[in-house]
């Protein structure tokens, strides 16, 4: 099994100016999840916005559900009122956040946003009209293995990618791209069933032999549908890699850390 | 366990459950040591270090240790000699005199007062003064704020305004962007101005100047200093009214850790630093040569560039700067240098041939420095996607420096501690590749890396962490080191800290980290994390690179960074308002025992004060840059910002300009049109002319903790109208007076014409600064204000105090040590009788330290009947200058009767060119600037010049 890079850690999803939605952290139900929401994204480009500014709101929308109840909040800026909130497209800057907790009964987490423009024009950051969707990825999908697989006697190798996942599950895919080659371009391949389940009762699935450059590392994010819904596992944004780097071995932590660790209260 | 950053309106110790000390039930002295037990087991120490300063120690648990020392910032606690007597110890009181003052500690309750003599110097409120909540380990102090008092220091704050009275502050370092990234109350306007901003440094430690004291403190004027030593999350409210009524007093206290505050008392506020810069590292004697003269071409001008990703850049940067004659001494490679953003590494296909490269560079007259962040990165991958080892990675990892997951409250975890950096985004200028990042559909690709951080409060892994520098420094010839993203930084992974605020961007406060003696929260000991890095780092160069100072260049520091650094003030931006603050915060840092600070010139992101990217979108950073054939156009710094910021910098310890190539088009100075480089040029080569004074005021911290730059009030403090001048001048030294203009005026829609007014401090008279080209004005009587003073794009209004020592050089230098020559010009300014002490060492090596190789010449003037004398007398004499001569200029004379050195009279040559030629003493009248300048060949250690100007 490879493990996520943020497992445990608290869901985090950031809107960026440039029309990306980045999670990361564990986005599971009976758990928090804070949005993160760069304005640029809904303010009419010649309006004269404040960041920060409580008197013109833009409220964040979520369902945990096609069908069940909408909850909002305003969106609220934890660092103050600017007036020139810095361009950053990684989301790292200027950004209004909300929090949610996912009920323990929530199918998917739904988003939009809306904003009442100066002009009385309401409007909306939903995805074209389909609304942001966001899987439960660390309950949906396991990747269990990843691997490239090198003969020396031909000038490729094979990737493949083994994953577990719950039945819901209608298909999966891989795309897929080679580090440090830009030339190999990015493919996507579907994977199949293989009729076996793991420990947990969940379906296996896979994809082999797909050819990559002799020896390469592969790197590749997981899409899976359910209810014919497309939904994304790139493991925080890090992505997967094949063959799978060696593990860091740290010393084992010492024994007066967890004694100070313990005794803290 | 999740513990939350908190704001400055949600430390709330004035509001609530807090509950006041009370009753004293026993003292106990055991030599200078006072211990105090209350009623519910606690106990508060008091103890003193010297005649003129105390401390005061309170843990609000019970039986707390007061033998286990804690502190990374203080080096010394023997302040001075200690005899006290015990004026009155009953149940009521306990009243220690020290001799420079009485320390009145009422038992019944607790409070503490202090008297100079019968004057009440500070008191604590009557009964609500230390204050705490029983059962958590939250801690403050309330003391009065008597009317007229100001405050100042508390290192490194926002606003326009050098005192911080009404204001309400937090010591808690953070990556805070263009100041608009850190959690603030709601309402708050974020930015420059607002003194509430967490940021990147924290020096807990405030001056209270009292020039006119009156109710209970009346008397003669006074200060004192209070050290708040304590590395969590602390705050100082002085007298802001945001949740509560605070007339009339002022707090600090903090979340975590004791409530354990040093207090110095002081005539004048040099008095304060000297004993605060004595507590925390000051001067050679200082440990592990912390205190250390820098490298004289730290004084010099420097460039800095995120963006500076290859090889070519720097060099065409280097070449422009030489080809364009705008001296410059230091090029600063951000981490465009590292191999795949792995710390202590360099990348080959960039920067081929490093050392080579940089041979070129030191040929040429540079310094150069790279970015080391305390995060190594755990990124398998190379430049080349490959995935060699990562051996310094490697070397702190398996010796078990790295910080694990743990968190407080839990259990063990044997995994490490991630988290990640933001490097901001490459808009596609930058054709290099960092696998396995790859650009999104628009090009743009997010830059930064995940990985590791070093447990530097264990002294074991801190030298480790100085191995990793051998190759920088032993294998390249990496001059100095940008240690950056100090807090340390975090863009990631979410950790939130506080459901109300969602994810802070550093460590997790409840990460357990090693604070030098224990583990604990980050929480507890976070501001400190830096101070572990600095020193792991000084004391690796020192080690790798003994014989040679080293220097480290800081984004972050807490109490005692200036024994291993100095310090920018992280990332501003081109803004009007953050040139405004710029001068009050490097005031401020100086009053808070950091002599060399400096802010980004020109800004380092975007922000108001660019100009739009050539595509129309505005430039401020609102917009992403626009991008043609690989470069930004647009976007930079407007040409009056700059060259209003490049004209202040020329007067601040710390001059560097240095921005964010991946948003702006560029920001070097030779890079605009005219007359922006002829401006700057101007004021770079008057910086390089007046190094050697920057130097001797340097010398001067390093021996009392005066600053380089200084508020008016530490030259001027029995003026009382110098304290309603301290936000926009200042003086270099004692008699440098500055008056920069930090208002935009011809660049606005309207334009307005760039005159302001200038306060010239009473007891002195003033030049107008000339700079030998035109002859004196009349001198200026002090006291007064002058109205409606111009100074166009090339002008920054500059005054000289009468009977000033001023030693210039000869010749401008592109970078120092270009002339293996370049002797002195020694202005003497008419005036009452000074002097000035001169010194003089090699500049680059240690030998100022280990071997005692420094001059210092103590020069003096008087008038004597009917002319001047001008002594100069070595007072240690262990190095000698390679000028053999210097000169004398004595300005605003008649042309003298006799020139005498010793008694031996010396030849007037009649003209400039004589005189450079001349190779013994001689002198010539300069009839056009009305100066008499005397070359002095340098041969004795005690000289004194006559001229006498009689018929």
């Amino acid at each position: 099994m490879i493990e996520r890079t943020h497992a445990g850690k608290p869901a985090l999803i950031t809107f960026t100016s440039d029309f990306h939605e980045l999670v990361i952290g564990d986005l599971r139900p009976d758990n928090p999840v804070t949005l993160r929401y760069d304005p640029k994204r809904i303010i009419p480009q010649d309006e004269n916005y404040l960041f920060g500014d409580s008197k013109r709101p833009i409220i964040a929308h979520v369902q945990f559900g096609k069908g069940k109840p909408e909850s909002s909040q305003v969106l609220i800026s934890q660092i103050g009122i600017i007036e020139n909130p810095v361009n950053d497209p990684t989301g790292h800057r200027s950004v209004l956040t909300a929090r949610f907790d996912i009920p323990a009964d929530a199918e998917e987490l739904i988003v939009w946003f809306s904003y009442l423009a100066q002009s009385g024009e309401m409007h909306y950051d939903s995805d074209e009209g389909a609304n942001f969707r966001f899987g439960f990825a660390s309950d949906d999908i396991t990747v269990l293995d990843a691997t490239v697989v090198s003969d020396p006697q031909t000038p490729y190798s094979g990737f493949a990618v083994t994953v577990a996942a719950n039945d819901k599950i209608e298909a999966i895919s891989v795309r897929y791209r080679v580090v440090g080659d830009p030339t190999f371009g990015k493919n996507e391949k579907p994977l199949q069933k293989t009729g076996q389940h793991d420990d947990e009762g969940r379906s296996i699935w896979e994809v082999a032999g797909l050819t990559v450059p002799y020896r390469a590392t592969v790197r590749f994010k997981i899409y899976y549908w359910i209810g014919g819904q497309r939904y994304k596992d790139d493991d925080s944004g890090h992505y997967y890699l094949a063959p799978q780097p060696e593990p860091v071995k740290a010393p084992p932590p010492p024994p007066e850390l967890a004694r100070a660790a313990k005794a803290w209260k | 366990m999740s513990i939350p950053f908190v704001t400055v309106r949600n430390f709330t110790p004035n509001y609530g459950d807090w509950t006041p000390l009370g009753a004293i039930t026993s003292v106990n002295q055991t030599g200078n040591v006072f211990t105090l037990a209350l009623a519910g087991g606690c106990t508060l120490q008091i103890s003193f270090l010297s005649a003129s300063c105390f401390r005061v120690r309170f843990n609000p648990t019970s039986g707390a240790d007061y033998s286990v020392e804690t502190s990374s910032a203080v080096v010394t606690r023997a302040l001075g000699s200690v005899n006290l007597t015990i004026i009155q110890n009953t149940p009521q009181a306990l009243i220690i005199d020290t001799g420079a003052m009485q320390v009145h500690i009422d038992l019944q309750p607790y409070r503490i007062r202090v008297f100079r003599g019968s004057q009440l110097i500070s008191a604590d409120e009557p009964t609500y003064n230390l204050v705490y909540i029983p059962g958590q380990r939250v801690i403050a102090n309330f003391k009065t704020r008597p009317d007229g008092a100001l405050y100042c220091g508390f290192g490194e704050k926002a606003g326009a305004q050098l005192a911080k009275n009404l204001f309400t502050m937090t010591q808690f370092n953070y990556d805070n962007f263009l100041y608009t990234n850190a959690p603030l109350p709601p309402g708050n306007q974020a930015g420059p101005l607002n003194p509430s901003e967490a940021l990147y440094c924290s020096v807990p430690f405030l001056i209270e100047i009292n020039r006119s004291p009156g109710g209970d403190f009346a008397g003669p004027a006074y200060c004192y200093g209070l050290f708040f030593d304590n590395p969590a999350q602390s705050y100082f409210n002085m007298g802001s009214n945001d949740y509560s009524i605070m007339d009339g007093k002022y707090y600090f206290g903090a979340l975590f850790g004791d409530l354990d505050y040093y207090f110095f008392l002081g005539d004048q506020v040099v008095d304060v630093l000297g004993q605060y810069t004595t507590l925390t590292g000051r001067g050679p004697n200082a440990p592990d040569y912390s205190g250390l003269m820098p490298p004289k071409y730290v004084f010099g001008y420097h460039q800095g560039g995120y963006g500076y990703y290859d090889r070519n850049i720097l060099e065409g940067v280097a070449n422009a700067y030489r080809n364009s004659q705008i001296p410059c001494d230091g090029l600063h490679i951000d981490v465009d240098f590292q191999d795949n953003y792995r710390t202590f590494t360099h990348s080959e296909i960039k920067f081929p041939n490093p050392k080579d490269m940089m041979d070129s560079l030191h040929a040429q007259g540079f310094k150069c420095s790279t970015n080391i962040t305390p995060l190594l990165t755990s990124n398998v991958f190379d430049e080349n996607g490959q995935q060699p080892p990562y051996t310094q990675m490697q070397a702190i990892l398996q010796m078990g420096g790295l910080i694990y997951d743990t968190r407080a409250g839990q259990g063990p975890n044997p995994n490490l501690f991630v988290g990640a950096v933001s490097y901001g985004s490459n808009p596609g200028t930058n054709p290099y590749h960092y696998p396995p990042l790859v650009p999104n559909q628009y090009g743009v690709t997010p830059l930064g890396a995940s990985g590791y951080y070093p447990d530097l409060g264990r002294a074991a892994v801190r030298a480790v962490w100085g191995q990793q520098y051998a190759h920088l420094v032993n294998d390249i010839g990496m001059d100095m080191i940008w240690q950056d993203m100090t807090c340390p930084a975090l863009a990631g992974p979410p950790e939130v800290a506080d459901p109300q605020w969602g994810p802070v961007k550093t460590f997790p406060l409840d990460l357990m980290v090693d604070n030098g003696v224990t583990y604990v929260p980050d929480a507890v000991c976070h501001n400190e994390y830096v101070l572990f890095l600095l020193r792991g780092t000084w004391d690796g160069l020192n080690t790798l690179r003994p014989g040679v100072r080293n220097f480290i260049i800081a984004r972050g520091g807490y109490a005692g960074m200036q024994r291993y650094a100095a310090l920018w003030t992280g990332d501003s931006g081109s803004s009007w308002d953050f040139l405004s603050i710029n001068l009050p915060e490097v005031l401020n840092l100086g009053l808070s025992g950091v002599p060399i600070t400096g802010c980004d010139i020109g800004g380092f992101g975007n922000d108001s004060g660019c100009v739009p990217y050539a595509n129309g979108a505005p430039g401020d950073g609102g917009s992403p840059p626009y991008v043609v054939n690989g470069e930004i156009q647009g976007g930079v710094c407007d040409y009056e910002l700059l060259t209003r910021w490049m004209q202040l910098g020329s007067f601040l310890p710390w001059y560097r300009n240095h921005y964010n190539g991946y948003t702006k088009q560029f920001q070097e100075p030779y890079r605009y049109g005219e007359p922006v480089p002829t401006h700057c040029r101007k004021y770079v080569e008057l910086r390089y002319r007046m190094l050697q004074i920057y130097y001797d005021a340097m010398y001067e911290w390093t021996q009392t903790g005066m600053p380089i730059a200084r508020a008016l009030f530490l030259n001027d403090p029995a003026d009382p109208q110098v304290y309603n001048h301290l936000n926009d001048q200042f003086f270099v030294g004692k008699d440098i007076l500055v008056a920069p203009i930090l208002f935009q005026a011809e660049s606005l829609p309207n334009p307005i014409q760039p005159v302001r007014t200038i306060y010239l401090p009473a007891g002195s008279n003033w030049y107008a600064f000339k700079d030998n080209q035109a002859p004196l004005d009349s001198p200026i009587t002090g006291g007064q204000t002058l109205q409606g003073v111009f100074a166009g794009l090339d002008e920054v209004p500059i005054y000289i105090r009468a009977g000033a020592i001023l030693p210039m050089r000869s010749m401008v230098e592109q970078y120092v040590g270009q002339l293996a020559r370049n002797p002195l010009d020694i202005a003497i300014y008419p005036g009452p009788d000074d002097d000035y002490t001169l010194y003089q060492d090699d500049g680059i090596t240690t030998q100022a330290v280990t071997q005692n190789a420094y001059r210092t010449t103590r020069i003096s003037h008087r008038a004597v009947p009917d002319g001047t004398s001008v002594q100069l007398q070595r007072l240690h004499n262990a190095y000698t200058p390679p000028e053999p001569f210097y000169y004398l200029r004595l300005l605003a004379t008649a042309q003298p009767s006799t020139v005498t050195i010793g008694s031996a009279p010396v030849s007037n040559v009649g003209s400039a060119a004589a005189l450079a030629t001349a190779t013994s003493d001689a002198y010539f009248w300069d009839n056009t600037l009305q100066a008499t300048v005397i070359k002095v060949f340098d041969t004795a250690a005690d000289v004194t010049i006559t001229a006498l100007f009689g018929s």
